[in-house]
């Protein structure tokens, strides 16, 4: 944690070069500094040019597209968005991601921080079997899991409805939450549970009280992971919902594939859509998303 | 600590266990079961099963070169995934926190550089076909432009064997980066202010104060991230299946897509059990490996 | 009193009605691919025309029809009518009881008066039929050809593989590329190879190598044919990234004007649709491997066939669903979406299609015998996996024609010592 008086850790900046008196002076600083903003710059164009190819392409016709792939759009027909969101049926496939996403993260954030909680605050026995199995459980790849779970579900009747995705996200996504939360609870010192515990304090209360409102940088991470896996899983949600209703977000997407012909000014339209969501997501937990990677994941 | 008081804390941490376990098992270890049980025998989706013993690991193991090809494929990929992405990762970490200077644009920066995380990775695979395109794509028309190729001879690097894994690779350095970037980002912010007031005080530049400093004190976040790095390696499908669904010649066919080929295409539903089954084995031992050597270098600081 | 009897006997009459209505709403569950939207509209259309029957329609892309296909009928879920391709995975169907014999049906129905018997025939086993194809044919021993690229350039157009070899040199000299072709998924190349084939044997050849009484390292026709393949690879006569685009870029690359010849069936036709093309379009035969080969057949298959399930309890609306796919007005419009030709008798008279269709070369295929299945399906599936990497990797130089039908032979054989 930042050990310098009140400064949060996104003020700081660890560069000297170019900052005066203290700093190293001379022409290798300056040249150092320049080449640094050219590599920064080359970086933030890598890293956002394909998505302005992107959303151009969407206002492109496809002989533009594949023409001249740098060229600009002859014109910007906006009402383009509007037919993206009917033709693939995009209001339908927002609220159905969302309804997954919160409901899955809900649960994934309450359930892995109990569990947490527990292997790291209280004792009882069968913990190293538990925790290696949470350890193993992240190695299983989604794929192994497709036949048996879809499988399963047909018997209790669960295919196309939402509730086997989420189950299915939930189920998947426990293990890396509760290493994450666990690494955390690990790292934070045990003599505030301790005093709560003479107090005759129950663990409840602790938990939600204290425990839960001091965890928030790593609640935030956890969120923001398995939104996004939520959000932009593909094959389960593929193989489980079948009713273009019940579609998520990626399956839409290929309503502008079909095997003959990709109306591919839709498709990047729709991409671009998608994109949205989690991208506010992400900047308004941004501040606590890197605050919890720092506790968490340095000391887990 | 004082553990007196506390004692055993009796039935309540097995209730607070009790909902996460409960999925865990029915959801990842019981179908694991079931898998490891379709291992041994011959299905096709459609008929009853047949026991067959160990016959589909013994083909799989000695008389496969399919699968043996799939094999050194992920490990070229598990071993580009801990390699390079930890590298690119360092290398956006380090811009961020010490090439940039007004403390305004540190917020954008991260953002922007993180944005490629917030697309499906099929979104990502289609849009960097495309890209990649010899004929039709965005790489081929800059690269001209530049004048580095011609445009009657583009690349054609997702359709040579002998390029393909690695560009497809090149579109998960584009976007995984931004993950590891702020694992870094954070570990750096981590360290402590006086140490850097020390170093500039003895006057360490620019240069020697990420060599001796950053450097050194990140190696526990560099564990970390090769290890789910190296997790994560083993489990890469989407992109490679959307971008190249495991070709040409089956050059870029990693053991998850050639897994799924044998039950999805060739429905051997029995045969593509024991691939995950054995998979799974060689995962958890390069994860574990990999924690154990985090778990060693934590103990040297 | 008797007003009152009257309007007893009259709500009675009324429930009885209603009920009944509701006893004879039929539920049909039918899963087909996801078609452009006029046949959607087509398909509402019958289901408004249809009250008593509760259509339900689920669409899936083609890949996930099969996987999703597969399981239900594992899981016997299966929906009331399936869809699915000619071949090695129909028949499999069919061998674990999931599709149920029509030939009652036919024999009422009569779907297949007037058309040639050997689109029917692929269906049937031992007399009887198992499924109704709904598709159209699309051509496929053609090049649709950029008609400005070769005109304006002097180039005639190419006869046989050498000469198409030469003029695709010529091409170069003027930063055009030759064959729009998108072999990612590997099927192109097996359909390649069956219309090269088809030019040099006969099609019961195939028959024998699945019966095992000939080898593919003997068949001197698919030798020819796979070696006159890697000619034109080794020649850069395919687009560049043939082996990483899917058959869809190899359309949008012809369209754009950036490769001069497009070996894709007819499809292309439904880009035109969403884009002017913007250049004259000729249709030439596909040039022969030897000159003077004869075709003698085309690979032309009404592909996609509809089965039922035997187990359905709405055998009525099942029977009533095939009559609307193979009637004359929902022919019509799906072959107009999708650049086919409809197999049905009647149909082609009335439809809207492009002149470049009505060419001689297209309308002498149609005469000749037809296979009614594509090459891709005409092999069990673990041979047609092989083929699809062999032919690739043959194609990139990596192993030769020889070797290629080697690792093609040992699959074969392993298949049929099972």
């Amino acid at each position: 944690m930042s050990a310098a008086g009140g400064t949060t850790p996104e003020m700081t900046n660890k560069g000297i070069v170019g900052r005066g008196p203290e700093g190293v002076r001379g022409l290798p600083a300056r040249i150092g500094f320049i080449l640094a903003t050219i590599f920064t710059l080359a970086l933030l164009v890598f890293s956002v040019y394909p998505f302005i190819w992107m959303v151009l392409n969407t206002f492109k016709t496809n002989r533009e597209i594949f023409g001249n792939p740098l060229s600009l759009p002859q014109k910007i027909n906006l009402k383009i968005l509007s037919d993206v969101w009917k033709a693939g049926k995009l209001g339908g496939a927002l609220r159905n991601s969302m309804l997954v996403t919160s409901i899955s993260v809900i649960s994934i954030v309450a359930m892995a921080s109990l569990a947490a909680f527990a292997l790291s605050h209280l004792r009882f026995r069968g913990k190293t079997p538990i925790l290696a199995f949470i350890v193993g459980a992240q190695v299983v790849s989604g794929q192994v899991l497709l036949i048996p779970l879809f499988r399963m579900f047909t018997q209790t009747n669960l295919i196309g409805s939402i509730l086997s995705v989420i189950l299915v996200y939930i189920g998947t996504g426990l293990p890396l939450s509760v290493y994450l939360f666990w690494g955390f609870f690990r790292g934070m010192s045990p003599s505030i549970y301790e005093s709560t515990k003479i107090d005759g304090c129950p663990d409840r209360v602790y938990y939600s009280r204290i425990l839960m409102p001091l965890s928030s940088p790593i609640i935030g991470s956890v969120i923001v992971f398995q939104a996004l896996f939520c959000w932009t899983e593909y094959l389960f949600a593929l193989t489980f919902l079948k009713d273009n209703a019940t579609h998520t977000i990626p399956l839409q997407l290929q309503v502008f594939v079909s095997q003959y012909l990709t109306n591919w000014s839709y498709l990047f339209g729709a991409l671009s859509i998608a994109v949205i969501p989690v991208l506010v997501l992400y900047v308004f937990l941004q501040k606590l998303f890197i605050r919890g990677l720092t506790a968490g994941a340095i000391k887990g | 600590m004082s553990g007196r008081k506390m004692g055993s804390s009796g039935i309540s941490p097995y209730l607070y266990l009790a909902p996460a376990l409960l999925f865990m098992i029915g959801i990842i270890l019981y179908p694991m079961i079931s898998s490891v049980v379709i291992s041994f025998r011959k299905w096709n989706g459609l008929g009853p099963m047949t026991p067959v013993g160990l016959e589909n690991y013994r083909r799989l193991l000695f008389a496969d070169p399919d699968f043996r090809g799939s094999i050194v494929a992920t490990f070229i990929w598990v071993l580009m995934s801990v390699t390079l992405l930890t590298i690119t990762s360092m290398i956006l970490a380090l811009v961020v926190e010490f090439g940039v200077v007004r403390r305004r644009m540190i917020a954008v920066t991260r953002t922007v550089l993180f944005m490629p995380m917030t697309m499906s990775l099929v979104s990502v695979g289609v849009l960097w076909s495309l890209i990649l395109n010899p004929l039709l794509g965005l790489l081929t028309k800059v690269l001209a432009v530049v004048g580095l190729i011609s445009q009657n001879n583009p690349p054609d690097l997702l359709g040579t064997q002998s390029t393909a894994l690695l560009a497809v690779f090149f579109p998960v350095i584009w976007q995984w980066s931004g993950f590891g970037m702020v694992v870094f980002s954070s570990a750096i912010q981590g360290i402590p202010e006086e140490i850097i007031e020390a170093a500039k005080i003895d006057g360490c530049g620019h240069w020697k104060q990420i060599r001796y400093i950053a450097l050194p004190l990140l190696l526990p976040a560099v564990a970390i991230l090769t290890t789910v790095n190296c997790i994560g390696g083993f489990k890469a499908f989407d992109i490679l299946y959307v971008m190249t669904a495991g070709g040409p010649a089956n050059a870029s066919m990693v053991a998850t897509i050639y897994m799924f080929r044998q039950a999805f295409v060739s429905t051997s539903f029995g045969y593509s059990a024991a691939i995950s089954v054995i998979m799974f084995v060689v995962a958890a031992f390069f994860g574990i490996l990999c924690m154990r050597l985090s778990q060693r270098t934590e103990k040297y600081f | 009193m008797r007003i009152k009897r009257f309007f007893l006997i009259l709500v009675a009459g009324m429930i009885c009605i209603s009920f009944a209505q509701g006893a004879g709403k039929q539920t049909l569950t039918v899963w087909m691919i996801s078609w452009p939207q006029p046949v959607l509209d087509a398909i509402d259309a019958w289901a408004k025309q249809n009250p008593d029957i509760d259509l339900k329609l689920s669409l899936f892309g083609s890949e996930d029809l099969k996987t999703q296909t597969r399981l239900a009928v594992d899981a016997q879920k299966a929906p009331d009518i399936m869809m699915t391709n000619a071949g090695t995975t129909f028949w499999e169907y069919v061998d674990k009881g999931a599709a149920m014999d029509l030939t009652p049906g036919l024999t009422q129905h009569k779907w297949d008066a007037g058309v040639n018997k050997s689109y029917f025939d692929v269906f049937r086993r031992s007399g009887k039929l198992y499924a109704v194809p709904v598709a159209g044919v699309t051509t496929w021993q053609t090049l649709y050809v950029n008609a400005k690229n070769f005109t304006d350039n002097g180039i005639a157009y190419p006869k046989t593989v050498d000469e198409l070899i030469a003029a695709s040199n010529a091409l170069k000299k003027k930063n055009i590329q030759t064959i729009a072709f998108g072999d990612k998924d590997g099927w192109p190349a097996i359909l390649l190879l069956g219309d090269f084939f088809l030019q040099e044997g006969s099609y019961d050849l195939v028959g024998k190598i699945n019966a095992g009484t000939l080898k593919w390292t003997d068949c001197v026709p698919m030798k020819n044919s796979l070696a006159a393949i890697v000619k034109l690879a080794k020649n850069d006569v395919f687009m560049s990234g043939y082996l990483s685009s899917d058959h869809n870029l190899a359309i949008q690359s012809w369209a754009a004007g950036k490769t001069a010849a497009l070996y894709n069936g007819s499809w292309w036709y439904q880009v035109t649709q969403t884009t002017s093309l913007g250049f004259p379009i000729d249709v030439i035969p596909l040039p022969l491997v030897s000159a003077g080969d004869k075709l003698k057949g085309v690979q032309l298959s009404a592909d996609m066939c509809l089965f039922v399930t035997p187990t359905t309890k709405s055998l009525n609306a099942a029977l009533r669903f095939l009559d609307f796919q193979t009637s004359k007005a929902y022919q019509k419009i799906y072959n107009e979406a999708g650049g086919s030709f409809p197999i049905y008798p009647g149909v082609i008279q009335d439809m809207s299609v492009d002149p470049v269709f009505k060419k001689d070369v297209i309308q002498n295929q149609m005469k000749l015998p037809a296979t009614g299945i594509f090459f891709d399906h005409a092999f069990p599936i673990p041979v047609i996996e092989v083929m699809k990497t062999a032919i690739q990797s043959a194609m990139q130089g990596n192993i030769t024609v020889d070797e290629a039908l080697k690792q093609i032979q040992a699959k074969q054989d392993e298949v049929l010592n099972k």
